[in-house]
């Protein structure tokens, strides 16, 4: 019996170092354009355009991140009216999308009542429609309701978003057993109550995900940037795309928005990952 | 007082009222944003459309569009087969390249946030402005087509050549050689699509309980047999999500020339024709999907007996 055991053991430890390997290999090439921008942000003038591009920066300099807020400073409105635009329409748009994706997967997935099936299948083929087929419609519709131009329009259309509610249909299906509902309804626990205590922490992998997701759509104003016509309700990107515009004499200060609109979602990447994982360490063997 | 009127409702009332109560904002999200449009763009294929500031006028005109992209627009046609072949073989490659990456990264070892966090930024990266600054970046530019980070560039094309020789004269047949060429030749491209489902794939495989392998391993189960018998069955749903995902990632990928072309006739002002296009392709995609559930349902039933 022993002897089977240490065979795996011994094999895992070894697997473990190869994969550690293969993975630190591939990584450097998924680093490249991130190193690249880093370095980039960091040189001084004179270092961006010396050909070949160098990889490494010898006097490296804060200049471009500061000129990015100066340059910002020139518009109409202040930076900090950007960032707050940007953080409040991602943070309640992610929370608001994470709680309608998630009550309405659980529904799709375990809900018995009739139509259940035929609206998941056109859930699923209102995936197939990319929003810029849809967009002119769409606007009509936003301006119809009268949301032109209110933070509205910026967090109310993504909402109607159908991957994250498909995504937690599937991981429902899978992780969420029909008996131990049944069990809960036996005991009396709402329908409600079901769904915070049982089915939140069961796909809380899945929600994390779509966190993710709808983090980095919701932060990058993907799709809804035709809705907001003046400048106090613009979000960071637009901004930072109008300096990024400045051609060569701003490459640096371009290097250096990368930068800036590249650290809020590997931050909540991070911060979800470590989560994920203290839940399984956790709760992993219930 | 809602909880006295509700008892009052049979079990089964009660199934669908909580279960509409639950579905319903999104439902009014999907119906205005989604539904309503996808609808009207039925209209739209069948008309000439004119958008003005003030709202659009839309005047039917038969089957004209459609009669022009199946008889006089070669370049659709063409497009569309090209699309066609191209999701056919990146699907699955996609598919298994990011499973086992997500596997790989589920393992305990040191730094694994970091390198799970590594594998997430090609998803980072592909998001509007940053992907337009670094394009837009010539230097950037210049190097990504060296090392084909974001299309196939020269530099591995002539290493698979040397491949394509090798594997040819240890006499493995052509079309094989052709296959394996072709994905040596993508293998950053493909890297650089696969970070969502890897993503999906790992928040699936983290899913799977552990007491599961905990009792396979009681049982005296190998590790390849808890593979095949937990980790892939229990991965199944995952599987289907991630195969839908890629088709439909595909739409937005800069290299599918179909959508290049419905953009291209939306910003020319002909929505009418963008639309018919768009719908003809969606048949289509929609054709490949009903043929994908089709085929899993029937896998998860004959898994079942």
């Amino acid at each position: 019996m022993a002897k089977p055991r240490q065979v795996v053991l011994s094999r895992s430890k070894g697997g473990t170092a190869l994969i550690f390997i293969f993975l630190l290999l591939v990584s450097v090439f998924m680093m490249m354009p991130l190193y690249y921008s880093l370095i980039q942000a960091l040189k001084p003038i004179d270092e961006i355009f010396i050909y070949p591009p160098r990889l490494y920066v010898t006097n490296p300099t804060f200049d471009n991140f500061v000129q990015v807020f100066t340059l910002t400073g020139t518009l109409s409105v202040p930076v900090t009216r950007y960032l707050f635009n940007s953080i409040f329409v991602t943070v309640v748009g992610t929370v608001a999308y994470l709680f309608i994706a998630a009550m309405s997967g659980y529904t799709l997935a375990k809900g018995k009542f009739r139509g259940v099936g035929t609206l998941y299948t056109v859930i699923v083929l209102a995936l197939l429609f990319r929003p810029e087929v849809t967009a002119i419609p769409v606007y009509y519709i936003v301006s119809k309701m009268g949301l032109i131009d209110t933070y509205w329009a910026l967090i109310l259309t993504p909402l109607s978003g159908t991957s994250g509610v498909f995504l937690i249909r599937q991981f429902v299906l899978s992780a969420v057993p029909d008996a131990t509902l049944e069990a809960a309804r036996i005991d009396g626990a709402s329908e409600f109550k079901i769904f915070r205590t049982i089915v939140i922490p069961s796909i809380k992998p899945a929600i994390m995900t779509v966190l993710v997701f709808t983090f980095q759509s919701l932060w990058n104003s993907a799709g809804t940037k035709q809705y907001i016509f003046s400048e106090d309700l613009k979000e960071l990107p637009t901004a930072l795309s109008t300096i990024a515009a400045g051609g060569l004499a701003r490459a640096g200060a371009a290097a250096a928005v990368s930068v800036i609109m590249m650290i809020p979602p590997i931050a909540v990447f991070l911060w979800t990952q470590s989560s994920v994982m203290e839940t399984m360490s956790h709760s992993g063997l219930k | 007082m809602k909880k006295r009127k509700l008892s009052r409702l049979s079990v089964s009332d009660r199934h669908n009222l909580n279960g509409l109560l639950f579905l319903l904002p999104f439902l009014i999200g999907f119906l205005c944003f989604y539904l309503e449009p996808i609808i009207q763009s039925i209209t739209f294929s069948f008309s000439d459309v004119t958008v003005s500031l003030s709202g659009y006028d839309t005047v039917p005109v038969g089957l004209k569009n459609y009669k022009f992209i199946f008889k006089e627009d070669a370049a659709f046609n063409t497009r569309v087969m090209l699309d066609f072949t191209n999701l056919l073989w990146k699907t699955p490659v996609i598919i298994v390249l990011s499973l086992f990456l997500a596997i790989l990264i589920n393992q305990k070892f040191p730094g694994r946030i970091f390198i799970r966090a590594v594998f997430f930024l090609p998803v980072i990266f592909s998001a509007g402005i940053v992907l337009q600054i670094i394009q837009s970046d010539l230097v950037v530019s210049s190097m990504s087509s060296g090392n084909s980070l974001i299309e196939d560039g020269g530099g591995v094309a002539n290493q698979s050549m040397g491949l394509n020789q090798l594997l040819l004269q240890a006499g493995i047949q052509e079309k094989i050689v052709e296959f394996v060429t072709k994905i040596t030749n993508n293998f950053f491209s493909l890297i650089w699509n696969s970070g969502i489902q890897m993503l999906i794939f790992l928040s699936g495989l983290q899913s799977i309980p552990g007491s599961l392998y905990e009792a396979a391993s009681v049982e005296g189960a190998s590790s390849w047999e808890s593979f095949c018998k937990i980790t892939v069955p229990m991965l199944v749903p995952t599987l289907l999500l991630n195969t839908i995902y890629t088709i439909v990632d595909s739409y937005s990928s800069t290299s599918n020339s179909v959508m290049a072309l419905i953009t291209s006739s939306i910003n020319t002002a002909k929505y009418g024709r963008a639309t018919a296009m768009a719908w003809v392709y969606f048949v289509l995609i929609g054709l490949i999907l009903g043929v994908v559930f089709f085929v899993s349902t029937r896998t998860k039933k004959s898994s079942r007996a």
